[in-house]
């Protein structure tokens, strides 16, 4: 630290507001990407390009949806994790959290297509086609005697009927805007009166709601990709997702911050410390993911299931062994390593480029959770029938990548657009906090 | 000034302050004194009254051990199909237990958490004994005792090949790793408070003993450098190490294909379980250790709400794993699986068990919701104990629950526990407590180094002019004598 410890008296007493005018030309950018993206996007979405291009599409968009979801996710973990755990370090970089997580309200908007156009969502699941095409619950056990693979869908109806769905869709949705909502306007209420009581009931709100906050994670991972293959099932399958979306909006909140502060904002507020902390628990979710990744694919490599191995033999087939690979090597042990360093956790610029990575990592992880689908589930079955495939399944689909940097352009555009605005809206860290003075004055 | 603490205020800023981690504002040689007074005073009454019987019942344990080796392993009650039962089962409990320890003194070292400093020592010595507990039931159960080096790769005359492929061997190095890195780190914590007691001590063979096990600790600032730094590096080679023991350990189910025991969430559930029953037994321990040596102001109230949190988040993960199994049991619409499921909770012969498990380790915890419950010394050490036995329990569900009921409905077969599986487990309660008495009797039971460490007066700035602002507790947060500060 400096010789100097800094006092609060050094810092403008009513926070530091982000101008957007400083910031108007990269938001303006992001906002055009957004709007163009969105255009190519409605193109797809709606069958504009054909019933196969829409079925295609419907990967692309589930794929930037739920990257985007996960980021989302994970700053309303960070966020209520500082909360409940009553600490100190954090409150100086606490909004950039915050504001992440208030962007689910737009990842609700942005879900919208899954339930409401029946082109996409019989598109990704396939047990929406077989309910659909048997009407009933009677019909699909029906359809059952003769064919026999439906019967584990039968087994499933009381979990994964679209009614049951939907029902959940909403409260995961609910859930989540509702409670960050109350954090980011308690925490800016502070701003004005100081009242410790924000603190108080901030961390009360937390705590048990952590529990349905794990949940909603869970089942919503279940619900949107899990069951892209209904008949695979894992029980590690919610804590890989929230180990990955924590750690990729912890890489996206650092990112943010270096822009925020590369344009003078938070100078005193924010420092290396700060960057080190950040840094640590980047190293420690690099960790955690790796160690749930190799848990999971190790017993089921080592038990040999048929049932179980089909996920990652999927994976493990074609060019998708690369990726696989790549997860190995580039997610986990390069970050690993990088990430060792004090000095390197300390130095901002280095930690820009690590959280760059380290989001590329996790969109070739949800990429690959989710891609790898799309060929085999469109060419095959009652799906790759009416889209006129025979024969065996594929394993690629050319030319849907278009789709999938389409979906991602406009879903990232306007997601991050929004971040923007939001971060301005009110001070950039919480200005009264009572636990500010210890936050600026961190060290580790 | 507390009664109004949420109330706004216009003008200077006001600051929360953290809760002091040692009450009192005692100074360094109070400290000392109070500590080393332990193992430099006669031991009070009570500390017979728990040692007699710990090493009776440590006794007991040893004939059993010595009557299992005399006359064969079928003294215990296994039989087809429960060829594991208690034996694997004591073992993952005793293992789970010295979790605890490393856990507090690596994990929380490295996160900064300084509340670590009162309990660490304790802990980590807790962890010791309860790993050589666990070490006695995978190596009895090989019958012949002194063959049971056959278990390490080395070269032998037998052409005994061990099997690398099984997780059963990588227990073994798994558990020896952590053991031996346990001790290092135990011992280095050890050497300032070794050298603080050789030089409290008048002459002879104890001032002797003390001066060889401290090695020549003389306090020297290049002696604190080495030391901090191999504290450091030992804690971060500790961390991975309290990890891979219980993954290790769930794989020797998980890798199986038998229903009820291969789930991918196993290795963090057994992690998440080991931190949880390990605490339970800090919180057994620490609680009457603090009231028998008057160690209230360094084993505060706020430690023990601390540890009834982490027991309260842990056993809370454990039953989202619990549930997790029953969800996936249905999920999979795998017959096996979900026929696991229902003998197990539902209508198997052994269903209480599984109730029992889940009453101890899922709903007893939740009552440290509630503030008042996680500051009453009663409440707490009522969960600990629920939590004691129900972390017992869930082994014995796993394990023996699972192959009463097997493949082979012909085979079906309810374990029954012999006397000698009995008063074996029993009698490591007995080797346990007594380790853990003469560890107080002989040892400082608080790192006292470390403890110093975390006052306010180590702070070097200390007493230089505090923060302009109101200095304020949360408002029913501690006892009467830690009142705020005046405003400056």
């Amino acid at each position: 630290m400096s010789s100097h410890s800094i006092t609060l008296d050094d810092l403008p007493r009513d926070g530091e507001r982000l101008d957007l005018a400083k910031v108007s030309k990269l938001n303006g950018a992001l906002l055009v990407v957004g709007i163009a993206g969105l255009a190519v996007s409605v193109l797809y979405l709606f069958g504009f390009l054909g019933a196969q291009k829409q079925a295609e599409f419907a990967y692309s968009w589930l794929f930037a949806f739920f990257f985007f979801f996960t980021l989302t996710n994970g700053g309303i973990f960070w966020t209520m994790l500082q909360h409940v755990s009553n600490s100190g370090w954090s409150v100086a970089v606490r909004r950039f959290f915050e504001n992440l997580g208030a962007n689910v309200k737009w990842m609700a908007v942005f879900a919208l297509p899954f339930i409401l156009i029946p082109g996409i969502r019989s598109a990704l699941w396939e047990w929406i086609v077989e309910q659909q095409h048997a009407g009933s619950y009677e019909g699909l056990a029906t359809a059952a005697k003769v064919n026999h693979h439906l019967a584990i869908l039968v087994a499933k109806h009381g979990y994964l009927n679209i009614t049951f769905w939907v029902v959940r869709a909403v409260f995961y949705f609910g859930f989540l805007i509702g409670i960050i909502g109350l954090l980011r306007k308690w925490s800016i209420q502070q701003d004005t009166d100081g009242d410790f009581k924000h603190t108080f009931r901030s961390r009360a709100l937390c705590a048990f709601p952590m529990l349905i906050y794990a949940l909603v994670v869970t089942f919503s991972a279940v619900d949107w990709v899990m069951a892209l293959d209904y008949t695979w099932f894992s029980t590690m399958w919610g804590v890989y997702i929230f180990a990955g979306g924590a750690w990729g909006s912890m890489a996206f909140s650092i990112i943010a911050l270096s822009y925020v502060r590369s344009q003078g904002y938070l100078k005193k507020t924010v420092s290396m410390e700060h960057y080190h902390v950040m840094g640590k628990f980047q190293l420690v979710f690099t960790i955690f993911w790796a160690y749930i990744a190799f848990s999971q694919f190790f017993l089921i490599w080592y038990a040999n299931i048929t049932e179980e191995t089909r996920f990652y033999l999927l994976r493990n087939t074609g060019g998708w062994w690369w990726l696989s690979n790549a997860l190995v090597w580039l997610h986990f042990v390069a970050t690993f390593v990088i990430l060792l360093s004090a000095g390197r956790k300390k130095t901002p610029n280095v930690m820009n480029w690590v959280c760059g990575w380290i989001l590329l990592n996790h969109l070739v992880d949800i990429y690959w959770l989710i891609i790898p689908e799309r060929a085999p589930s469109l060419t095959s079955g009652k799906i790759g029938e009416a889209l006129g495939y025979h024969g065996e399944p594929l394993l690629w689909l050319s030319g849907a990548w278009v789709g999938d940097v389409a979906a991602f352009g406009g879903i990232g555009g306007i997601c991050a657009w929004a971040y923007l605005r939001r971060l301005a809206k009110a001070s950039l860290y919480p200005c009264k906090d009572p636990r500010l003075l210890e936050s600026v004055s961190c060290t580790n | 000034m507390a009664t109004t603490a949420t109330a706004p205020v216009s003008g200077p800023p006001r600051i929360l302050e953290r809760e002091p981690l040692v009450l009192n504002k005692h100074s360094y040689s109070w400290i000392t004194n109070r500590v080393c007074g332990i193992v430099e005073n006669r031991q009070p009454m009570i500390w017979w009254i728990l040692f007699v019987p710990s090493v009776a019942l440590f006794l007991v344990m040893a004939a059993c051990f010595v009557y299992l080796v005399s006359t064969g392993v079928g003294v215990w009650g296994q039989k087809q199909p429960t060829s594991w039962a208690w034996d694997i089962t004591n073992f993952v409990f005793w293992i789970g237990i010295g979790h605890a320890g490393t856990l507090i003194s690596a994990v929380l070292f490295l996160t900064r958490q300084k509340w670590r400093t009162s309990i660490n020592r304790a802990s980590e010595a807790m962890t010791l004994f309860a790993v050589m507990c666990a070490g006695l039931f995978p190596a009895f159960h090989v019958g012949r005792v002194w063959m049971v080096w056959f278990l390490a790769p080395v070269p032998n005359a037998n052409a005994i090949w061990q099997n690398f492929k099984s997780p059963l061997l990588w227990d073994v190095f798994a558990v020896s790793t952590y053991f031996t890195v346990s001790v290092l780190f135990w011992y280095l914590g050890l050497l300032p408070d070794l050298a603080t007691l050789r030089d409290r001590c008048k002459s002879g063979i104890k001032k002797a003993l003390y001066g060889i096990f401290a090695l020549g600790w003389r306090g020297g600032n290049r002696q604190w450098n080495h030391y901090e730094m191999a504290y450091l590096l030992l804690a971060a080679l500790s961390t991975p190490l309290v990890l891979s023991v219980h993954s290790v350990v769930s794989f020797d189910f998980a890798t199986s294909i038998v229903p009820g025991w291969h789930t991918t969430i196993f290795p963090p559930y057994f992690v998440a379980g080991a931190i949880f029953g390990g605490f339970a037994m800090v919180l057994t321990l620490m609680i009457p250790a603090r009231s028998i040596y008057g160690l209230q102001d360094l084993i505060t109230m706020k430690h023990i709400d601390n540890m009834a949190k982490i027991i309260l988040l842990t056993g809370t993960i454990v039953g989202y794993a619990y549930c997790m199994e029953l969800f996936m049991a249905y999920f999979s619409a795998n017959p096996y699986e979900g026929q696991a499921f229902q003998l197990r909770a539902l209508h198997g012969p052994s269903v209480w068990y599984y109730y029992a498990m889940f009453f101890c380790n899922v709903i007893a915890p939740q009552i440290f919701w509630f503030k008042k419950a996680r500051n009453s010394l009663v409440w707490v050490m009522i969960v600990s104990m629920f939590v004691n036995a129900g972390m017992w329990y869930e082994r014995y569900v796993i394990i023996v629950t699972t192959l009463e009921r097997h493949f082979m409905p012909g085979s079906w077969r309810v374990f029954d526990a012999t006397w000698v599986d009995n008063w074996t487990f029993i009698g490591t309660f007995g080797f346990f407590l007594m380790n853990f008495l003469l560890f107080i009797r002989f040892l400082p039971v608080i790192a006292i180094a470390e403890v110093k460490g975390v006052l306010p007066q180590s702070n070097p700035h200390f007493d230089e002019h505090a923060e302009r602002g109101t200095h304020e507790l949360q408002p029913d947060m501690m006892g009467a004598d830690s009142k705020p500060a005046a405003a400056h």
